[in-house]
């Protein structure tokens, strides 16, 4: 039997461009990276130099602080190259692609909670898993309290998980069985509760419907409304496809880097899904001629609130579904500051009539304003459906107040859950950078 | 709209950094984003944003204002009249 829980406060930004419901299978992607920053506070060491012979499963880098983390290479091939940036940080680690050999690990009948442990750290899956509070993938030292997977999805382009599962149901239910088994309860499945989900009939999982608009699809809320946090408690959160790979290492022995990936935005002309793997070439999805105006575009790795900002030639994310592409708005419009002028700019404002007009809206990555001092407007709080003070928690992270960051909540929220503060805010500060910052100072001072 | 952005975009170079009016740049860019909202796109966090800002803001707290200027206007004619004793009217 499901629950049923309705979050009231947010607001749905629809977008021009959304994915049509067909999938295809990318192109051979010659090349794949892997992007050390897609991993929240780990610091990589790498286990590979350049020429390396990898396989699929092949450990690349593990994290500084504990080397039981390893990310393993989605491909086989050789290691291209290792680039830096400043003071020698790992931008990105390029494979070339050849051949298919896979590690195998051998898998036994009778899994305990300890062989699955040990497993998912040594094939690389346990890098799917990631840890609340902070974000940052699970620690190896620790039995979560809960395991969330949300499939009700609220983000702008945010993809239908039912209809990515859709064919590896099987794959998805083994990934639950084994996962359920680490904390011998069932996992905690996130539906939406307007649309009849294919997750129903599946074994080892509470599910639970969300009502509600953007961000009640941001998990740190479902776990805020169904089971909190508490100090010294953690839990663990898994995205519905990474799931299906586990279930799918648990059935073949081989690390299953598969990524489903909605490529959105006004700019494509045809908006569809590809099937293809981690760190594949962007341009391996997309031709040239599916983008219109390929120079005058963003590019976005994630959703256009959260994602981070990528070359055209760059490669697809760890964790992403989504990859947008939002129109640069590099261009002035004059006198902005009058009401209801300019209305189709879009925005949550009276001060505008865009409301009035078509529903889906075209935006582009104009700030519409300069940056200025925070104003108490209320807005922040209509934005953010938590028992939690927005605005007093990003003064907190300012201030670098640790005291006053853990008890106004900072353990219960990560950087996503700004993403429509940063929107919809009139002082156009940058609340995830400030939450982020936040978050790494607490992981430093008090873990 | 062009011709004014092109002749503003002159008169900025002295206002820039290394130009000889760089100390008054502010108040050649209260100027500027009073005639234009700045070219700027986002460079962190949310790549979209709303069209609202501080600007349009504060000019609602204007249009809020006007009742009560209005008011105010009528108040204090209303109460010189009484006091002085006066009637324009008669």
């Amino acid at each position: 039997m499901s629950k049923d829980i309705s979050i009231k406060s947010g607001a749905n930004l629809a977008l021009t461009g959304v994915a049509s419901k067909e999938i295809e299978t990318a192109k051979h992607s010659s090349t794949f990276a892997i992007y050390p920053d897609d991993f929240f506070s780990l610091i990589p060491r790498m286990m590979v130099r350049e020429g390396d012979r990898l396989k699929v499963g092949t450990p690349i880098f593990h994290d500084k602080n504990d080397d039981k983390i390893i990310i393993v290479s989605p491909v086989s091939g050789i290691v291209k190259s290792i680039d830096r940036g400043d003071k020698r940080k790992i931008l990105k680690v390029v494979i070339d692609k050849d051949g298919d050999d896979k590690i195998k690990h051998e898998i036994n009948q009778n899994l305990t909670k300890e062989k699955i442990i040990s497993l998912l750290l040594e094939s690389g899956s346990w890098s799917y898993i990631r840890q609340r509070p902070y974000n940052i993938i699970a620690r190896t030292d620790k039995i979560p309290k809960a395991i969330f997977v949300s499939t009700h999805s609220t983000a702008p382009y945010d993809v239908d998980y039912d209809f990515i599962i859709k064919e590896r149901l099987d794959d998805f239910q083994n990934g639950v069985n084994v996962m359920s088994k680490i904390i011998s309860k069932p996992i905690t499945l996130t539906t939406s509760a307007n649309k009849e989900s294919i997750f129903l009939n599946q074994k080892n999982l509470e599910i639970i419907n969300i009502k509600g608009k953007h961000p009640s699809g941001n998990v740190s809320f479902q776990i805020n409304r169904i089971n909190p946090i508490n100090m010294g408690e953690s839990v663990w959160v898994i995205n519905p496809e990474d799931i299906a790979n586990i279930g799918s290492f648990f059935r073949t022995g081989n690390f299953n880097p598969t990524r489903t990936i909605a490529v959105s935005g006004a700019s494509v002309i045809n908006p569809k899904y590809y099937k293809t793997k981690i760190g594949s070439k962007i341009s391996s999805i997309i031709n040239d001629s599916d983008i219109n105006n390929l120079k005058g575009n963003r590019y976005i790795n994630g959703d256009p609130l959260t994602g981070s900002k990528v070359d055209f030639d760059g490669y697809i994310g760890y964790y992403n579904n989504i990859f947008s592409v939002i129109e640069e708005g590099n261009h002035y419009r004059m006198f902005g500051w009058l009401p209801f002028k300019d209305n189709h700019v879009p925005s949550f404002s009276r001060t505008s009539f865009s409301w009035l007009l078509s529903k889906k809206k075209k935006f582009n990555t104009n700030l519409n304003g300069e940056e200025r001092a925070i104003v108490v407007t209320g807005e922040m709080e209509k934005f953010f459906p938590m028992d939690i003070y927005p605005m007093q928690l990003l003064k907190a992270c300012m201030m670098q107040d640790i005291e006053k960051m853990e008890q106004l909540g900072i353990y219960e929220v990560i950087p996503e859950d700004f993403g429509l503060i940063d929107y919809s805010n009139t002082s156009k500060i940058e609340a995830q950078e400030i939450i982020k910052d936040g978050i790494q100072l607490m992981l430093k001072e008090v873990e | 709209m062009n011709f004014i952005r092109k002749n503003l975009d002159k008169l900025k170079k002295p206002f820039e950094k290394g130009g000889k009016l760089e100390k008054f740049y502010p108040a050649f860019d209260a100027f500027e984003t009073f005639l234009f909202v700045p070219n700027h796109t986002t460079k962190s966090g949310s790549h979209i944003r709303d069209a609202v800002d501080l600007k349009r803001t504060m000019v609602t707290v204007i249009i809020a204002l006007i009742p009560a200027l209005l008011y105010g206007i009528y108040n204090t004619g209303y109460q010189y009249f009484i006091q002085t004793g006066l009637n324009l009217l008669s």
